[in-house]
């Protein structure tokens, strides 16, 4: 069964979907946008496409650049838990 | 005297024998030769044999991970070679003006590689496991997009799709945005097309040599010539206006003298005779360099008979006796075919031999049954200052590029 991302996974997968380097203290941090990290637009729909083949769930992909990491863990893992 | 004059102030290499200029230079000097079996996954049962492989290349010596995983092998030679030169020129990136530096490359092969593997995921696992940067990786204009990009210039960029000969025709494109007014541009070429997907593309082409021994595999203008083999590899230069860079104390390494391309057609080498003949005519006419002062060829050398004949005879046309006398040679013979990264490895190999005073050798090929002065074996000593460099496509393109030693 699915369990939740932790910002250790998605620190992972942000170095191999767009091969940025990122901590999870800056993922952590509730102002953090992926742009501020250097993941640009094509990087981030490779980590929400990898995070959507992992855990089957899909996520609403609108504004995730506008949005902070954080939130969108937040969403990724609710729908994990409703889906589960 | 205002008018521009593009020269060539930094060279990167990627090419099977070596990574660098000085290296790459080495390995020619000594007529070095890098083809091998290729044993690369996947491509163990295809009937071609041998290539030209670059090996222990570390894109991450070079080039960022976020850009990386974001293309194919060919970018990152691409990348890698336009990071060498401009080290080589010191050509800082993200220049004071973005506008006056620009990017050129051309391409023929695209990005095999990656493309396969995204195409894979689709039909064995869905649409939604073909990651986005299939949309930019498999592209043969990604390469000029990356460099722009990572370097941010923003200058008037391109990429050139003229075939095999589009490796030349970069460098008289950047040499012209040079003379309108671009202070630099990288430009070259350089190509991937040894992974299984590439390969099968090629199989097709009639002249490409199936030999298992690497010795006999590629023996251009030789009387026992059997095709070419296919490398990977290339190389990228810095061009500049040669005031503007003599300003920032850039040393300029050789002029960029004239160009002139055609197109007689695929594979019909015996016209490409009277194509490569007139390449080289207006290649001359606008270095305005007398047939006489050409001091070394670099031969496109496909070692295909029919096509070897015909570049044989195109010089002959467009030197006369002087075809005879000048020294030929066609180091490719010893890396293979990088495709439009070829003529560009052999622009790198021309000015280095014009800085040298000596003419590399044509590794492999033992006899030459033509009416030219193929140098074999070893390389030749000679007073270097014009040198022509020759490259046709398999799609008909012909091109002539004339480099010049600059004055001191």
């Amino acid at each position: 069964m699915a369990s939740e991302i932790t910002y250790e996974e998605l620190a992972t997968l942000i170095k191999t979907r767009a091969g940025v380097a990122v901590t999870v203290d800056e993922l952590a941090d509730p102002g953090c946008m992926f742009l501020d990290l250097g993941v640009d637009s094509l990087g981030v729909l490779g980590v929400l496409a990898d995070v959507e083949n992992r855990y089957g769930v899909s996520i609403d992909s609108s504004d995730l650049l506008g949005r902070p990491v954080a939130e969108f863990l937040q969403t990724v893992n609710s729908s994990v838990k409703a889906g589960a | 005297m205002n008018r521009r004059c593009a020269v060539i102030t930094g060279i990167g290499v990627v090419a099977p024998t070596a990574i660098g200029a000085d290296d790459y230079w080495k390995a020619l000097r000594e007529g070095r030769s890098a083809l091998g079996p290729i044993d690369r996954e996947g491509c163990e049962h295809l009937p071609l044999r041998t290539a030209g492989l670059v090996r222990g290349f570390d894109a991450e010596q070079y080039v960022e991970p976020r850009y990386l995983v974001q293309t194919d092998r060919f970018t990152h030679f691409a990348m890698a070679a336009a990071e060498l030169a401009m080290a080589d020129a010191d050509l800082a990136d993200h220049p004071d003006d973005p506008y006056g530096v620009a990017v050129v490359t051309a391409a023929g092969s695209g990005g095999g590689e990656f493309g396969q593997r995204e195409l894979q995921h689709l039909w064995a696992e869905g649409p939604h496991h073909v990651g986005p940067y299939q949309s930019i990786a498999w592209f043969y204009a990604a390469s000029t997009g990356q460099i722009s990009i990572r370097g941010g210039f923003k200058g008037p960029c391109g990429v050139v799709a003229s075939d095999e000969a589009g490796g030349l025709d970069a460098l008289a494109h950047a040499a012209r945005a040079v003379s309108r007014g671009t202070d630099a541009v990288l430009a070259g070429a350089a190509e991937a097309p040894v992974a299984p997907y590439s390969m099968v593309c090629q199989l097709g082409y009639p002249g490409l040599s199936t030999a298992e021994d690497p010795e006999r595999a590629y023996r251009p203008f030789g009387s026992d010539a059997a095709g070419f083999v296919p490398a990977e590899g290339g190389a990228m230069f810095v061009v500049e206006d040669e005031h503007t860079a003599r300003l920032r104390g850039a040393r300029p390494r050789a002029e960029i003298a004239g160009h002139c391309a055609t197109f007689t057609g695929a594979a019909r080498w015996a016209e490409s005779r009277e194509g490569l003949a007139h390449a080289i005519r207006g290649a001359l006419a606008e270095a305005r360099c007398a047939p006489d002062d050409v001091d070394v060829v670099f031969a496109d050398a496909l070692g295909v008979p029919e096509a070897d004949r015909a570049e044989a005879l195109a010089l002959a046309d467009a030197l006369g006796d002087h075809a005879g006398r000048v020294p030929v040679t066609a180091p490719k013979a010893g890396l293979g075919r990088a495709h439009c990264g070829a003529p560009a490895l052999d622009v790198a190999a021309a000015v280095l031999a014009l800085e040298h005073g000596l003419v590399p050798p044509t590794p492999h090929t033992a006899d030459c049954p033509h009416d030219l002065d193929l140098v074999t074996g070893h390389p030749r000593a000679a007073e270097l200052r014009t040198a022509l460099v020759l490259s046709r496509g398999l799609m008909g393109s012909n091109s002539a590029l004339v480099l010049r030693r600059p004055n001191p």
